[in-house]
């Protein structure tokens, strides 16, 4: 039984040399032949391959930026680099403009008929280390005080600078003046487009 | 053949030539690929890319020609005013009083308090800073005005007044619809702050008559509306003829460390405690 394998083997070598031969040398003549043609590229009316397109790409795209520097340059009036950042940290510092009216309207929005409800005592923005503290009371709801003071909080989530409002203790308090209330005091670090 | 060479090199010569074959057909497949996923998308970016080089190199000639013609440097301005290096606190209150008096005027604020200023630090680059203090009453409108006028002290142009991206947007749209329009636009960038606060009307007519695109038009209309520029009418609007007068533009640059509000004695009345950042050049 191995001797019969042993020549099939024997015959069929010859012929598969041939085969493989003969194959390697099509495969190889297409690769230089056909293959090129498949791949190449019409780059301003020179035909060049996949390499010469991806460095033109990357030679542009480098003039491109190098141009878009210099016509900043020029058009734009300040160049003073120490200038510059100063400008920058002043426009992040504009940033937080928009989150006094912000927090305003969540706290108009809580008034019932016409009585302060969630009240601020103190708005303390750190530009620095960007963090805004905000104390004060809801009042004027009775039982519901720490509800209306929970409705505070998420919606002061609700604005992107605030996302990370931390949760305050939720507690009742009695005061012989402001009857049922419950105090916050919270320090939120302050989200910005960089 | 099989008398010449022994069956088993022949074999093992057909399995390396079958290989080598495998290998080239997987070479091949893999390069046709490449160059239907990578290079196709690519061909496609350089034509705009060409343009846009075409569009730049029109639109530097330009402005060099602009640049030759600019008389004076905002930067000396910069080096004379906004970072001075003569202490620039007196300058700073004056102006303050001055946006102060206007806006007691328009009952948004009460009496400022002196204004404390502590001992110099460094900061780096030659730069000190000088941290200054003061008090003072104020409502919801009133803590806006004070917010902008310091956090607008110290920009020369209405370039200074847009952020980047805002000047990014206004030079694509010019490139898009107009490249020649990079010397209007290069004009309307450079103007003085207080002068487009006095008369914006004026300078972004001139920018929109000389490139009268719709797309750019919106586009000018939406940043004038919605970016620093509105801060910058409202606050040196009124403040500017003043400001100049008193030769006290351009102002010193501003930086807020600290802004506090406490409730005020009226309703919707703020007492504000605002510590600042004077900043002075320790080398000219």
């Amino acid at each position: 039984m191995q001797h019969k394998l042993q020549s099939i083997l024997a015959c069929a070598a010859a012929p598969f040399c041939l085969f493989s031969f003969v194959l390697l040398g099509s495969v190889g003549l297409i690769r230089l032949v056909v293959v090129p043609l498949l791949t190449r590229v019409d780059i301003n009316g020179e035909q060049q391959q996949l390499g010469a397109l991806l460095e033109r790409h990357a030679e542009l795209s480098a003039m491109l930026l190098e141009a878009e520097t210099k016509r900043s340059a020029l058009v734009l009036p300040v160049q003073d680099p120490t200038y510059g950042v100063l400008k920058i940290e002043q426009q992040t510092q504009q940033q937080f403009n928009p989150l006094f009216q912000a927090i305003n309207q969540i706290v108009q929005a809580a008034e019932r008929g016409g009585k302060p409800v969630v009240t601020l005592q103190e708005i303390h923005v750190n530009y620095v280390e960007r963090t805004l503290r905000l104390r004060g009371d809801v009042r004027n709801a009775g039982q519901s005080s720490v509800s209306v003071l929970a409705w505070f909080i998420d919606s002061l989530r609700s604005i992107p600078m605030l996302a990370d409002t931390p949760t305050p203790p939720y507690e009742r308090k009695e005061d012989p003046y402001l009857g049922q209330y419950s105090p916050y005091d919270i320090v939120i670090p302050l989200r910005l487009d960089e | 053949m099989n008398k010449k060479f022994s069956p088993l090199a022949l074999g093992l010569i057909g399995c390396l030539c079958f290989g080598l074959s495998l290998r080239l057909v997987y070479e091949s497949v893999n390069q046709i690929v490449a160059v239907r996923q990578e290079g196709l998308p690519v061909l496609a970016e350089l034509p705009v890319m060409e343009r846009r080089q075409e569009v730049l190199k029109e639109q530097l000639e330009l402005s060099e020609l602009q640049a030759a013609l600019r008389v004076g440097s905002p930067d000396e301005l910069v080096h004379a005013y906004v970072l001075p290096t003569e202490n620039p606190v007196e300058r700073f209150v004056a102006s303050l009083n001055l946006a102060a008096d206007a806006l007691q005027q328009a009952g948004v604020i009460g009496e400022i308090s002196s204004i404390e200023t502590s001992s110099e630090q460094p900061v780096k680059n030659g730069l000190v800073q000088i941290p200054i203090r003061f008090s003072v009453a104020l409502n919801e409108q009133g803590t806006t005005a004070l917010r902008q006028f310091m956090l607008l002290a110290g920009r020369l142009t209405v370039a200074d007044a847009l952020l980047p991206s805002e000047i990014e947007a206004l030079f694509e749209r010019v490139e898009a619809d107009n490249p020649t329009g990079i010397v209007p636009l290069e004009q309307f960038l450079s103007a003085n702050l207080l002068d487009y606060a006095h008369d914006a009307k004026a300078y972004e007519g001139s920018l929109n008559h000389a490139i009268p695109q719709p797309l750019f038009t919106s586009l000018l209309m939406q940043l004038s509306e919605e970016s620093a520029l509105r801060d910058v009418r409202d606050i040196f609007g009124g403040l500017g003829p003043e400001l100049k007068q008193q030769r006290l533009w351009p102002l010193p640059l501003v930086t807020i460390q600290e802004l506090v509000l406490r409730q005020g004695r009226a309703p919707g009345w703020w007492q504000a405690t605002v510590t600042a950042s004077i900043y002075r050049r320790t080398e000219s």
